[in-house]
């Protein structure tokens, strides 16, 4: 396993919304969700999602409700809200754009200048 | 959208604020645990698993801060960690906080009070329908300032006015009014049937008069209760619509009630009710005055027309409504051919503040207190500012260290702002409750009469922009130089106690200290100015004795007497008044004296000389006047009972009088009313000593007298109406305190007939007292202020002398090591004051005589300038700020070199 990339600044939101428009989950959920579909590429300080998932619900894009984890310990589940769906459409379309324009600039070949 | 949700979440952070920290608290718990389970699944002991998954999580208070931060917490909690940073601070120097919140709690008090009367005498404008387009017309020869008086006629005129849309016109009279069978004086108003419409106002109850209502003279007999009337008299009774009252005898309807909030037209007066214009003649029991145009009595609002008022400009539209309603004037005066009248002219005046006969009299006072109260203010500010700048020096050290601890500048700008804004909220409440109260006895001590209908309003822009003067004072003061200190001196401070840069801090106050003792200066010298004045009424010789006197006025129309029987009347109620323990003598007299009310109808003199303009004012009084009231017979003899209307004609007259028209030699000489008819066939028997008649400040001028009984028909005017129906006032002088008796006579005059009215009853003293309320207000406010004023710049002068006393501690000792003497370091200290009280003296008589031409008027006796107002004032300044120099200056020499220098 190659050593996990440290985030870029502000992605942690939009991982944080696409992995919970997958479905609800709680904060530890989000965590491991991120790892697994990212092939645990990516390394996130584990305290740091707290303030993410807070000022997100601040924003109105995620909403909260106490349940039940699978452990059966009392847990804060998150899901989208209809915002928050606008905006992970709106940051996805954006990555994309960003990514695809980064990948052209460094597969730029000399002859292509 | 988000923006909402954000907005939404704040709050409930904010409002639930436990039940976050503990979800927080609960979820952070169970992200470690659930991480700890994973562990364990993957192998690891439970220990060792927690241990990793906490080591993993990081540091959850740094979390939990941060989460807080996201939910916009984070100003809150600052906030209020000023807030209780504050609250300790200043309980620490309760001196200095009680100090601030005083002064302003005094300043933002007195200002919005005076404001508030100013106000509702000056500035309010009358709650009726569009109030800016109203006028009020006047008489360029009536000098009330408020609405002069017209005929009924020329009203009927002005009806065809193109300048103006409509035109009201009122009069107010005050009827005995009899419901049930309780009968009582009440304040009430004559007006066109489209008063109430033109002024947009809606029945609270019933309805009100229409201009159907104002057709036939006599023919109307409606009234229209007002709210409170309604709900005072007849307990806001649902059914009193078709219920009769008697309105001076005659029986009336009521058709309705008006609404709460309409008080009229009229500042200061609230009429109780209101009847139809072409009612005149029933309502005052007099010959109808409708179709005379010689009878001027009403007075006449208008309505501007809409055309000329959208398309023009404001003061061309008043003008050429002045214009045509003058010609109109003008017009009407020559039907009418009043011969020798001097030309005049009509005026057309703003009508949205109503009309009001306080404004013309108060209008002067109330701006000089609303000058004497800005001083104040000023002088609050200064002060605010003098004791932050002052708290600035020793805060400096402490805010260094903070600073230098790593707090940031802006979050110590923000603590000081939150000190500054708790102070001069608990200074703005504070002075809330200060004016409250100021207001209301501002306005029952300055208008006796009607202060409680004024309707005093605090306004409450004034108290917040007081309040916003005192924070930015404040902030400019202590803040500000706090700051600004820091960023150069930070290392300084520190090292060497803040002593270096006093010096420069030191000049801003003395500055400060020497604009408050200006001030106070200015202040004194006024208030000694209105004290003198004061002084100088109180001591005024009247040409009657005073001391003794009770006075009645009585309203006998219930009664129904004839001209013929009234002096009967008179004389029975006048004999048993006299017959009562403590009373030496009772008469009776058409005007009262010193009750603002003249009479005049010109002179006719036995040499064919006669002077109409407007001639002296006389008054018609019973046997043995001049006796009961203590005026001087100085030649001839006083009325008697003998003085019947068989008898031959008699007069008294003044020595101002006798010395105008006759040179001194006046008895035996003949006089008569003037006018055309007027023939000169009363014979002077008697000269008094000159008196003030209608007013305290009035001056000395020529007065007649004539008996009662032997007086002539008179016209229609207000004052000749009222004593033709025996309005009369009795005068009772008693051998002791004159308001002991107030009870017996009152006795005495129901028992010659109880239907008798006793419309006010009152000593002599009283009525002087009430007559000089504004002179007392000015200069007992006045007074106040200035001690105010000095007392807050002494205690400024005594901080800074203190101050430097002992910041050069060291220095007088070393002086007094080298000899100096306890006197000459007190003389080395106070010297140093005296700069800033004279600078402060000089500025003050600068001020003071900038402000000499606003007070001439209010002045009696004595001139602006008045050498021991202003000496006097000068020597409690220096006096004063002496004492408050001097104590410190004392404790300095006390200064024991030996630990001085230690």
């Amino acid at each position: 396993m190659s050593n996990p990339a440290e985030l870029l600044q502000g992605t942690l939101d939009l991982l944080i919304l696409k992995a919970i428009s997958l479905g609800p989950l709680h904060g530890y959920a989000v965590l491991l969700r991120i790892q697994q579909i990212s092939g645990d590429q990516l390394r996130i300080q584990q305290g740091s999602l707290y303030p993410a998932l807070y000022r997100l619900e601040h924003q109105g894009l995620i909403e909260s409700e106490w349940g039940e984890s699978e452990n059966k310990r009392k847990a804060k589940f998150y899901k989208l809200t209809a915002a928050g769906r606008r905006r992970l459409k709106d940051e996805v379309a954006y990555w994309q754009q960003l990514s695809s324009a980064i990948a052209m600039v460094i597969a730029a070949l000399p002859e292509d200048v | 959208m988000t923006t909402f949700a954000a907005w939404r979440s704040f709050a409930r952070a904010l409002l639930r604020r436990g039940d976050m920290e503990r979800d927080m608290e609960a979820e952070l718990q169970f992200h470690v645990e659930a991480r700890a389970d994973h562990l364990v699944a993957l192998g690891l002991d439970r220990t060792a698993a927690t241990r990793q998954a906490r080591k993993e999580f990081g540091d959850p208070l740094r979390w939990k801060e941060q989460g807080r931060e996201a939910r916009g917490l984070r100003l809150v909690d600052e906030a209020r960690a000023d807030a209780r940073y504050a609250v300790r601070w200043l309980r620490r120097s309760p001196a200095f906080a009680a100090a601030v919140v005083f002064s302003i709690a005094i300043g933002i008090g007195t200002n919005t009070a005076i404001f508030s009367l100013v106000d509702a005498v000056l500035l309010k404008v009358i709650r009726v329908e569009h109030p800016e387009s109203l006028v009020l017309l006047s008489r360029s020869d009536d000098q009330s300032g408020g609405g002069s008086s017209f005929s009924y006629s020329f009203f009927r005129r002005l009806q065809d006015a193109q300048t103006l849309e409509s035109v009201i016109g009122r009069a107010s009279f005050e009827p005995n009014v009899e419901a049930g069978n309780a009968a009582e004086r009440v304040s009430a108003e004559m007006v066109s049937g489209n008063y109430f419409s033109v002024l947009g106002v809606r029945p609270h109850l019933g309805r009100l008069l229409t201009p159907d209502d104002d057709r036939i003279p006599s023919g109307h007999p409606l009234a229209v209760l007002s709210y409170r009337y309604w709900q005072r008299r007849f307990g806001s009774d649902p059914r009193i619509v078709g219920r009769a009252i008697r309105v001076n005898g005659y029986s009336m309807t009521i058709v309705g009630v008006s609404p709460r909030e309409f008080d009229g037209i009229e500042v200061g007066v609230s009429p109780d009710i209101r009847v139809p214009l072409v009612m005149q003649a029933e309502m005052l029991g007099a010959q109808s005055r409708l179709e005379s145009p010689g009878e001027w009595w009403l007075q006449i609002f208008g309505r501007l027309a809409p055309v000329g008022a959208a398309a023009n400009p404001r003061p061309t539209v008043i003008s050429a409504a002045q214009q045509e309603l003058d010609a109109m004037f003008q017009r009407a005066l020559k039907e009418i051919s009043s011969d020798t009248a001097p030309a005049r002219h009509l005026i057309v005046r703003d009508g949205s503040h109503g009309q009001s006969a306080l404004r013309n009299r108060f209008a002067r006072p109330l701006i000089v207190l609303s000058g004497l109260a800005g001083a104040v203010m000023l002088l609050v500010w200064l002060n605010v500012a003098n004791l932050m700048l002052a708290r600035t020096v020793t805060r400096r050290r402490e805010l260094s260290v903070r600073i230098a601890l790593g707090a940031s500048r802006s979050r110590i700008v923000r603590q000081l702002l939150v000190e500054t804004l708790l102070i001069a909220i608990a200074g703005g409440a504070l002075g809330l409750l200060v004016a409250k109260w100021a207001a209301q006895t501002l306005a029952t001590i300055a208008v006796p009469a009607n202060g409680a209908s004024l309707g005093v309003a605090l306004d409450l822009n004034v108290l917040a922009f007081a309040l916003l003067l005192s924070v930015l004072a404040g902030f400019v003061c202590g803040v500000w130089p706090a700051v600004t200190a820091q960023r150069t001196d930070l290392v300084e401070i520190l090292q060497c106690d803040g002593l270096t840069v006093i010096g420069s801090r030191l000049l801003g106050r003395k500055l400060l200290i020497a604009a408050q003792i200006a001030l106070s200066f200015t202040l004194l010298a006024g208030a000694g100015l209105f004290a003198r004045t004061l002084f100088n009424l109180r001591g005024l010789d009247f040409g009657f004795e005073a001391g003794p006197l009770l006075s009645a006025r009585l309203d006998p129309t219930l009664s129904g007497y004839d001209k013929s029987q009234l002096p009967a009347f008179y004389d029975e109620v006048c004999e048993r008044i006299a017959a009562l323990p403590d009373v030496r003598s009772a008469s009776f007299a058409a005007i009262p004296l010193l009750s603002r009310s003249n009479w005049g109808s010109g002179i006719t003199l036995d040499d064919g000389v006669r002077d109409d303009r407007p001639g002296p004012d006389r008054n018609a009084v019973g046997p043995g006047y001049f006796n009961t009231v203590g005026m001087k017979v100085v030649a001839g003899r006083e009325f008697t009972n003998r003085d019947v209307a068989s008898s031959p004609k008699v007069a008294v007259v003044n020595e101002a009088f006798a010395q105008k028209y006759f040179g001194g030699r006046a008895l035996g000489r003949r006089i008569g009313r003037g006018g055309a008819d007027g023939s000169a066939d009363a014979e002077i028997v008697g000269i008094v000593r000159n008196g003030r008649y209608a007013e305290v400040r009035e001056t000395l001028a020529p007065f007649w007298y004539v008996p009662y009984q032997q007086l002539e028909p008179l016209g229609q005017s207000d004052t000749a109406v009222r004593i033709s129906r025996g309005l009369l006032t009795v005068h009772v002088r008693t051998t002791g305190d004159p308001a002991s008796v107030a009870a017996a006579v009152r006795q005495a005059i129901a028992a010659v007939d109880k239907r008798v009215t006793i419309v006010d009853l009152r000593t002599m003293n009283q009525q002087i007292a009430d007559q000089l309320t504004l002179e007392r207000l000015l200069a007992g406010l006045a007074a106040g202020f200035a001690v105010i004023a000095l007392v807050l710049a002494a205690l400024g002068l005594y901080g800074i002398t203190a101050y430097e006393a002992a910041m050069r501690t060291r220095e007088i000792g070393i002086r007094m090591a080298l000899g100096a003497t306890p006197f000459g370091i007190l003389g080395m200290i106070v010297r140093q004051t005296t700069t800033m009280v004279l600078a402060g003296l000089a500025a003050g008589l600068l001020l003071a005589f900038a402000e000499i031409e606003s007070v001439r008027s209010l002045l009696f006796g004595l001139r602006p300038t008045d050498p021991l107002a202003i000496v006097s004032a000068a020597v409690a300044v220096v006096a004063v700020t002496n004492i408050a120099a001097f104590i410190p200056a004392r404790r300095a020499t006390r200064i024991n070199p030996l630990t001085a220098l230690h």
